[in-house]
């Protein structure tokens, strides 16, 4: 019985163990199942991500391009022969121009295809679709923000036949082909990360593309800051350390000088407004938010593009010489791919493309070059409206009248569309409306006006422009974001003109620098400037032209409103003062002034520091900074062991001085956050005045300091933080350790980052570094107008997308070091072959 | 498992997975068990036929491309480092066929006693 009971319960105990174990292999099977398939947590598919066929290990496969290939695209009128030389920028023979179009929008769509989407989806609003609800909020600001419901209010009115209707849907045609032949193997890495799949591409989001362009160069919420500086230290202050018009004056329509001009004015001291004034304008922060999700005061950001063209005259060659420097926010994958598009008698484009757009914004063909740097003039007005509604409002009160609302209602929904979120946006006649505090506050933005169409026909005529005059003709319908273009031919000439649909204030409401009333339509713009009183030039006499985001008319000249709060012109300085110095230019001088590690900012602040030192008591930490910046030689260069502790310098004297700008925010906050920071341009206008009241540190209550005092303060106290942070004056202080280009993944994954580069140059020079290193040269080039075109360029990144090619961030050490590649620009085909030639792709008409 | 089955077994998983993806490590496991009835030591060499089939699948890539530089990218966004995704792309695959392979056994084993075995 004994026995028997015993095997009995060894039994049972075999089963009920056997049992167990297979319970737990059914769930460890169901759970690697889900895991395989689906989205868990921070986890991507594992299954579908690790399959060593179908998942991301066949992206190695396509890591390199094939030697030949061929596909079919619908639509193309006969072959189509791409080939890419060895920098893998392709090279588009095409019989006509929409096939050259298609052909790209296929290889732009195998190359970057997940960056396409991406940027269409973050102006659609449709980023939770694709990455789930942590994108929520985003895709609510673009939906507030209405980027997309102008872009395709402006391409729902644009003829089908249209040159710029064919182009756009000729492009669309080409991503689909690609989209359509796709493998499983060729899904790129991130929609495997995200457990998603490509979507179609639609025509309209290259008005998208052009939107969010807008967003970037031309969004400006500066009268809602306004009205909060106002409210802190009163209308007489804010004018002056936010002006209309830049008080170093060094245009990039020449004024016949031939050095910087300073229009010094004292800064009148602060006389702050009532409490109840503060807290409404505080209130402003909700607005601001709404509108965009830009930094709340990004202080002044190193960022800021430049340009520059050469006339014969004053080079070295004979020919006209030109630069393009445009700088934008750094990304892996960059923001531009470069190509060469030909047809025979019609195009032979060679340039930087935006990835979802045909065209060539910035390049060359075989008569001109053209770039571009933003102008940064005021195109956004704010109005205070009133509304029958303080919570749900219909009608908005203009001149009497009540008008109806247009309403637009937004769902954001996730990856299964499940709504996440719904909003109510109101329009009124100029655009959409946000709620702060008690007032509702509307926006008309030239942007959500700006038609593609004219962007496309102004860049398409420039890509066949055979002169300056040519293209700025062609390029004179561009309607935004404003930019100042640039150009030089074969034929000697230069030119430049800041060119976009710019409004015609009303004569009561002159300036755009305030939130004007919204009940009046007389407060509305009045029309637009016509093309001739844009600030532009043709062959000055000085034989130069140069813009750097600086104010562009002297208002010497032309003292209409144009924008105000201009960036410091301290690069513009910088150029103008190495092209007055320079009249034999080489293309090689060009590419070295691109990088060059001097600021001209630099020589005003060093010597304001230097001579505080005069007649001061002694402070060991002040002694110490003075030491160090006396033997600085003003630049930033990698090895440089000074330019760190200016910076930081530079960095506790504007926190000392605008102290009065600062405000005790929420009880987040855990310190008081500077409302506004007017730029180092003004700094240096306030140090002309030793005692202005500006200077008095509010934290001291019994000490009134004077400029001396607080550049003491300042220089002494970024002693010690230089030490404290890095240690004794030594190696750890070189700039190369100290600050960096970071350039993020767009999904901001570390692996797929290249961070901590070290860089040459610092604030206020030409090619900046510092701040957190996010911003930068986004392309760099210089062409020659020779008898045969010559040039020269690169960007921060590689051609491929694909993070596990070696084309992915290949031109990232050249673009570090400042040096720049020779680009290919054949006339045939066939002039591409052998060690110049990588991959050969030919397209033929079929498919669907 | 004799050679020639555990040959013919990787065989059969490295066509499935290059034919319709990573699951069907886990059908082929199951459908194996079902077919030899296959004993507790049987689970492990599923495991092990699976691993290897995925081996063989990147050695295959590894000659179409540099996956070496998929396994450092990978190893980072995971991140469990180069050789570690390496690790993780042949376990996957050996837990899933080896969870199929017991979760057949168990079901075959309750099948009732005049089924053929």
């Amino acid at each position: 019985m004994t026995r028997r009971g015993s095997t009995a319960s060894t039994n049972t105990t075999s089963t009920t163990t056997s049992t167990a174990t297979a319970l737990l292999a059914g769930g460890l099977l169901l759970g690697l199942l889900w895991v395989g398939a689906r989205t868990t947590g921070p986890l991507p598919p594992l299954g579908r991500l690790l399959d060593p066929v179908h998942g991301a290990w066949a992206l190695a496969a396509r890591a390199n391009l094939p030697a030949t290939e061929s596909h079919t695209i619908a639509g193309l009128s006969a072959a189509v022969d791409v080939r890419f030389d060895d920098r893998s920028v392709p090279h588009i023979f095409a019989p006509t121009v929409a096939d050259a179009y298609r052909a790209l929008g296929w290889v732009h769509a195998r190359d970057r295809l997940f960056q396409m989407e991406l940027q269409a989806r973050a102006v659609a609003g449709t980023l939770a679709e694709l990455a789930g609800p942590r994108t929520k909020e985003l895709d609510r600001e673009a939906r507030a923000i209405g980027l997309a419901w102008g872009a395709e209010k402006t391409f729902a009115a644009l003829d089908p036949q249209s040159p710029a209707a064919r182009a756009i849907n000729a492009y669309a045609d080409g991503v689909n082909a690609y989209i359509a032949q796709m493998s499983p193997g060729d899904l790129p890495l991130e929609y495997r990360l995200l457990g998603a799949t490509p979507q179609p591409w639609k025509p309209v989001y290259t008005a998208y593309l052009q939107a969010r362009m807008g967003l970037t160069l031309a969004y400006s919420d500066g009268e809602l800051r306004r009205e909060q500086v106002q409210a802190l230290i009163g209308k007489a202050a804010t004018a002056a350390l936010f002006p209309v018009d830049a008080p170093l004056q060094e245009p990039i329509q020449p004024n016949g000088q031939h050095t910087t001009r300073a229009d010094w004015q004292r800064i009148p001291a602060p006389q702050p407004a009532s409490a109840e004034k503060l807290a409404q304008a505080l209130e402003l922060d909700g607005a601001i938010a709404k509108f965009a999700s830009l930094p709340r005061d990004a202080g002044e950001i190193a960022v800021g593009s430049n340009n520059w063209a050469v006339s014969p005259a004053r080079t070295a060659a004979g020919h006209a010489l030109l630069s393009g420097d445009p700088h934008l926010a750094l990304s892996l994958p960059s923001i531009w791919y470069e190509a060469h598009l030909v047809v025979p008698d019609t195009l032979d484009s060679y340039g930087v493309t935006l990835l979802g757009s045909p065209l060539v914004p910035i390049g060359f063909n075989r008569n001109v070059a053209w770039t571009a740097t933003n102008t940064g003039a005021d195109v956004a007005d704010y109005y205070v409206e009133t509304v029958d509604n303080a919570t749900h409002p219909t009608t908005y009160k203009l001149d009497g009248a009540w008008k109806p609302l247009l309403v637009r209602i937004e769902t954001v929904r996730g990856p299964h569309g499940e709504p996440l979120a719904t909003d109510t946006i109101y329009h009124t006649h100029r655009g959409p409306m946000v709620h702060s505090g008690a007032r509702w506050i509307s926006r008309r933005w030239t942007i959500l006006d700006a038609s593609v169409v004219t962007a496309l026909s102004a860049f398409g005529q420039a890509n066949q422009a055979a002169s300056v005059s040519d293209l700025m003709r062609g390029i004179a319908t561009y309607e935004g974001p404003a930019q100042n273009f640039l150009a030089a031919d074969r034929g000697g000439h230069i030119g430049i003109r800041s060119t976009a649909k710019y409004p015609i204030r009303p004569a009561s409401a002159a300036r755009g620098d305030e939130i004007a009333d919204g009940a009046s339509s007389a407060n509305d713009w009045q029309g637009w400037w016509p093309v001739s009183d844009f600030p532009q030039s043709f062959d000055p006499a000085q034989g130069y032209i140069a813009s750097a985001n600086q104010q562009p008319k002297d208002p010497k000249v032309d003292g209409r409103y144009f924008g105000w709060d201009w960036p410091a012109p301290w690069r513009a300085m910088r150029i103008n003062a190495l092209l007055r110095a320079d009249s034999v230019v080489t293309p090689d001088a060009m590419r070295r002034y691109q990088t060059d590690p001097r600021s001209a900012e630099t020589d005003i602040f060093v010597d304001a520091f230097l001579a505080s030192a005069a007649g001061s008591p002694a402070n060991p930490s002040f002694e110490q900074g003075i030491r160090h910046l006396r033997k600085w030689d003003r630049t930033f260069t990698k090895e440089n062991e000074q330019a760190v502790l200016f910076e930081t310098a530079l960095d506790e004297l504007t926190r000392r001085t605008w102290d009065e700008l600062s405000v005790t925010g929420a009880p987040s906050e855990d310190r008081p956050r500077r409302v506004a920071t007017p730029n180092s341009m003004i700094l240096a206008e306030l140090l002309q005045d030793p005692k202005n009241p500006w200077w008095d540190d509010r934290s001291t209550p019994s000490v009134v300091e004077d400029r001396d005092m607080i550049l003491r303060a300042a220089l002494a106290a970024a002693y010690d933080r230089t030490v404290k942070t890095l240690g004794n004056p030594g190696p750890a202080w070189r700039w190369d350790r100290n600050r960096f280009a970071n350039i993020y993944h767009l999904l901001r994954l570390p692996a797929l980052s290249r961070l901590r580069i070290p860089m040459q140059g610092g604030p206020g020079t030409l090619s900046p570094s510092a701040g957190d290193g996010t911003h930068g040269a986004s392309w760099r080039m210089v062409v020659e107008l020779g008898p045969e075109v010559r040039a020269w360029g690169t960007y921060p990144g590689g051609q491929s997308g694909n993070p596990m090619s070696a084309r992915y961030a290949d031109r990232l050490p050249q673009w570090a070091s400042g040096t720049l590649d020779t680009l290919r620009f054949p006339h045939t085909a066939a002039e591409l072959r052998g060690a110049t030639l990588s991959s050969v792709l030919t397209f033929t008409p079929g498919g669907r | 498992m004799r050679p020639m089955r555990f040959a013919l077994l990787t065989t059969a998983m490295t066509a499935g997975t290059m034919a319709a993806g990573w699951w069907t490590v886990a059908v082929i496991a199951a459908s194996w068990s079902l077919l030899t009835r296959a004993e507790r030591a049987h689970h492990l060499t599923v495991a092990t036929s699976a691993a290897l089939s995925w081996a063989l699948l990147l050695g295959v890539m590894s000659l179409r491309g540099p996956v070496a530089r998929v396994s450092e990218v990978l190893g980072g966004i995971i991140p469990v480092g180069t050789l570690g995704i390496f690790a993780v792309t042949l376990v996957f695959p050996a837990v899933l066929a080896g969870s199929a392979s017991v979760v057949t056994s168990a079901l075959v084993r309750r099948l009732p006693a005049d089924l053929p075995r």
